[in-house]
């Protein structure tokens, strides 16, 4: 019986213990936080392939590709080992894919990206 | 007339409405930022931080939110799981140490405050037992819910919070004719 009491009171005290906390600036921190919009997001990402794309048209327009690229990218689609790997076509796809990746990772919030794939399946 | 939790998260999946996601927040805050204080042992800056990483990924996952739980039992979890993450870092810092419950002395009910005596309390209970009193109680959960937020057995919840409180009863004691007066 007197246990009961001793439970009762420290109950009631645990349960009216939570006062209600002010919001003083927290809620606008966190808005402050989150992500962009994605459909911002989106849009950006749009843009910078768009471009890319383009870009990438006019120039091969402009300045054709010389041959040796060429005669490079088939060597390397066609090398059988890791010795037959011609070092200037992977040097110029990493030169023109590295920039891009690194723009992209600076546009795109991948993680939200992500969570959207996730959370529609 | 007030939107619901979950017209609210309606507009944020649908049209990433921040004001609707600040809304929830605004509704939300002093529950999460109440129970990870009592989690923190009274530390208001650590949950305070906690209570935005919350926040924060609560937003990133509202996708996965397939309201089965009531929302703020949702974000109970994922702020458990924030300090779980903290306590994993800080780990021989949180653990609890028999001597030191050995050594405590009983408050001096004149000198000190009740709030700072139940946060020093709570800090001598180890993390699963201060987690399951301050859900059940501070938070108002029931046992099936704090387990679901705990990811443990029912029967472990029950388990800690009888232990639990037997060690803060033995603890506060100075406090209960105050209290109940």
């Amino acid at each position: 019986m007197n246990e009961q009491h001793d439970n009762d009171w420290l109950e009631e005290a645990l349960k009216h213990d939570q006062a209600y906390i002010a919001d003083a600036g927290f809620s606008a921190h966190v808005i402050a936080a989150l992500p962009r919009k994605r459909s911002l997001l989106r849009a950006q990402w749009l843009i910078v392939v768009g471009a890319g794309v383009i870009g990438l048209l006019i120039a091969w327009y402009m300045v054709p590709l010389p041959g040796w690229i060429i005669e490079s990218l088939t060597q390397l689609l066609r090398a059988r080992s890791l010795a037959d790997v011609p070092i200037a076509p992977v040097v110029l796809i990493v030169m023109c894919l590295w920039p891009l990746w690194e723009l992209l990772e600076t546009v795109i919030d991948w993680r939200s990206l992500w969570n959207d794939l996730v959370g529609q399946r | 007339m007030e939107l619901s939790d979950s017209d609210l998260i309606a507009r944020v999946l649908l049209d990433d409405d921040h004001h609707a996601f600040g809304e929830l927040v605004k509704r939300h805050q002093s529950a999460v930022r109440g129970t990870l204080r009592k989690l923190s042992g009274g530390d208001e800056a650590l949950a305070d931080e906690l209570a935005q990483e919350t926040f924060l990924h609560a937003y990133r996952s509202l996708r996965t939110f397939r309201g089965t739980a009531k929302f703020p039992t949702w974000l109970y979890r994922i702020a458990y799981n924030a300090f779980q993450t903290h306590v994993r870092r800080a780990r021989p810092h949180e653990l609890f140490d028999e001597d030191q419950h050995a050594q405590a002395q009983p408050p001096q009910t004149e000198a000190v405050d009740w709030q700072l005596d139940l946060d020093t309390a709570l800090r001598m209970l180890t993390v699963p037992e201060r987690s399951a009193i301050t859900l059940c109680y501070t938070s108002g959960l029931t046992h099936e819910e704090a387990a679901h937020v705990l990811r443990c057995p029912l029967g472990t919840v029950k388990t800690n919070i009888l232990t639990a409180k037997e060690k803060l009863r033995r603890y506060l004691l100075p406090w209960k004719d105050r209290k109940l007066t």
